[in-house]
C-alpha cells in the first residue's frame, strides 16, 4: 500500500476511534449532571463547574487522538 | 418580519449554492508550527509570539482605561472589568474555599483573561490573509512529493467556472500571515501549562511543608507498618507481615503513579488548549474551502464559544489542581 494512503488511514483511525470513548464518557457525565440538576437546582453552579472539569478530562483523550491525526496529516 | 423570512432563507441558500458552484478556493497550507517572522537579536520571533504581544498590549490598555478613573459605584468599562474579576473570584472561592481563594485566584485568572484574548483574537475574520509572500516551510518539506499531485489538481480545477486563487503571491509561494492565534502554537500552551503546574507544586509545598508534600507521592507508611506491631498491638506473624508488605508496596506504587500524573497534567493542559484551538482553525479553513460563503458564519460563532470554554476549563482545572495540592492525604483517610 502507498505510504501516503496509510498515513491518511492512520490519521482517520486515530481521531475516529479516539473519539468513541470520550463521546460515551461525556454523554454519561452530562446525563448525571442533568439528573442532579433536575433533583436539586439550588446547587446548579457547583454541579456545572464540576461537570466542566469532568468533561475536560474526558475530552482530553479525544484531543490526544486529534493531535496524533494532525501530526500524521501535516508533520510526518 | 414574517414576510421577509422566506426571502432571507432563499438568499442564504442561494449564496451557499453560488459559493459552492462558482467560487473555488485552493486549500491553503496548514502548518502545525508557527511561522517565522523576523529575528530580534538572537530571538526568533514567530507570528504567534508577535500576536501574543499584541494581545498583551490590548489587555493592558483595556485594564488601564478601565481603572484609570475608579469610582465607588462603577460604570462603563470599570463595571465590565469588575464583573469579570468578581465572577472569577467567586468561582475560585466556590472550588477552593475562602481560605485559599485569594492566593489561588491570581495565576489562573490571569491565564483565563490572556487565553480568552488570544483565542478570540485569532478568530477575527480576514487576519489570516494579512502577511507577506514566501516559500512556506511546510511546503518545502513536501515539495518533491506534491509535484505529481499538483498537476492533477490543476486539471480538475480548470473544469470549474472560475478557479479563484486565494492569494496574489507568485506561484510556488504562500502567504505567511503576520497574525496567528497564540493558542494554536504549542510553545504558548506549554508555557501556560508549566506556569500553572509549577504554581501548583509551590502551593503544595507551602501548605504541607517539604516532607508533607513529598509524602503524598513517596508513601512508606504501609511498608514501615509491616515491621511494627499490628492493629491490636501484638507482634506480627510472618503471614501478616507479608500481607502488610504487599499492601505497603501497593500504596507506594499508587503514590508514585500520582507523582507521574503531575507531569501528565502538564501534557494534558498543553494539548487540550492547542488541540481545540488549532482544530477549530483548521476546521474553518477546510470549511471555507468546501463551501466558500455563509456556512462558516455559524462555525465562527461555535469557535467563539469553544474559545471561552477552553479558557474557562484552563482556569477551573488550575484552581481544582491547586485545591488538591494543598489537601494532605491524612485528611481524607481520617475516617
Amino acid at each position: 500500500m502507498d505510504v501516503e494512503a496509510t498515513k491518511l488511514i492512520g490519521a482517520a483511525l486515530a481521531i475516529g476511534l479516539g473519539a468513541i470513548g470520550p463521546g460515551i464518557g461525556i454523554g454519561i457525565l452530562v446525563n448525571g449532571a442533568l439528573n442532579a440538576l433536575a433533583r436539586n437546582p439550588d446547587v446548579s453552579g457547583q454541579i456545572t463547574t464540576n461537570m466542566f472539569i469532568g468533561m475536560a478530562f474526558a475530552e482530553a483523550l479525544a484531543i490526544f487522538g486529534l493531535v496524533i491525526s494532525l501530526i500524521l496529516l501535516f508533520v510526518v | 418580519m414574517k414576510g421577509k423570512t422566506p426571502v432571507i432563507i432563499a438568499v442564504v441558500v442561494g449564496l451557499i449554492i453560488l459559493g459552492f458552484g462558482f467560487l473555488r478556493f485552493e486549500l491553503p497550507v496548514v502548518s502545525v508550527s508557527a511561522e517565522h517572522l523576523f529575528d530580534l537579536g538572537p530571538l526568533s520571533v514567530s507570528n504567534s509570539l508577535f500576536t501574543s504581544v499584541i494581545v498583551t498590549i490590548i489587555i493592558a490598555v483595556v485594564a488601564i482605561l478601565g481603572t484609570r478613573n475608579m469610582q465607588l459605584v462603577p460604570s462603563g468599562l470599570q463595571n465590565v472589568i469588575e464583573l469579570v474579576v468578581e465572577t472569577l473570584y467567586n468561582l475560585t472561592e466556590g472550588v477552593s474555599g475562602p481560605k485559599w481563594a485569594g492566593r489561588f485566584f491570581v495565576i489562573p485568572a490571569t491565564i483565563f483573561i490572556f487565553v480568552l484574548g488570544s483565542n478570540w483574537f485569532g478568530l477575527i475574520p480576514g487576519l489570516a490573509g494579512v502577511g507577506y509572500c514566501a516559500v512556506h516551510h511546510a511546503e518545502e518539506a513536501h515539495a518533491e512529493e506534491e509535484v505529481h499531485v499538483e498537476e492533477e489538481v490543476h486539471a480538475e480545477e480548470a473544469s470549474w467556472f472560475g478557479a479563484v486563487r486565494h492569494n496574489t503571491c507568485p506561484p510556488g509561494e504562500e502567504i505567511v500571515p503576520f497574525f496567528r492565534s497564540p493558542s494554536a502554537d504549542l510553545n504558548y500552551t506549554v508555557m501556560l501549562a508549566l506556569v500553572s503546574q509549577v504554581a501548583a507544586q509551590f502551593f503544595g509545598f507551602a501548605a504541607l511543608g517539604f516532607g508533607g508534600y513529598l509524602g503524598k507521592y513517596l508513601v512508606f507508611d504501609g511498608l514501615k507498618a509491616a515491621f511494627g506491631p499490628d492493629d491490636h498491638g501484638n507482634k506480627r506473624s510472618t503471614g501478616s507481615m507479608l500481607g502488610q508488605l504487599a499492601m505497603g508496596a501497593i500504596d507506594l506504587f499508587v503514590g508514585l503513579l500520582e507523582g507521574i500524573s503531575e507531569f501528565i497534567k502538564v501534557i494534558a493542559f498543553t494539548f487540550r488548549l492547542f488541540g481545540n484551538i488549532f482544530a477549530g482553525e483548521v476546521m474553518l479553513v477546510v470549511l471555507t474551502f468546501l463551501v466558500p460563503l455563509v456556512l462558516t458564519i455559524p462555525f465562527i460563532g461555535f469557535e467563539i464559544f469553544v474559545g471561552l470554554i477552553q479558557a474557562f476549563i484552563f482556569f477551573i482545572l488550575s484552581v481544582a489542581f491547586y485545591s488538591v495540592a494543598v489537601t494532605s492525604h491524612s485528611h481524607e483517610e481520617g475516617h
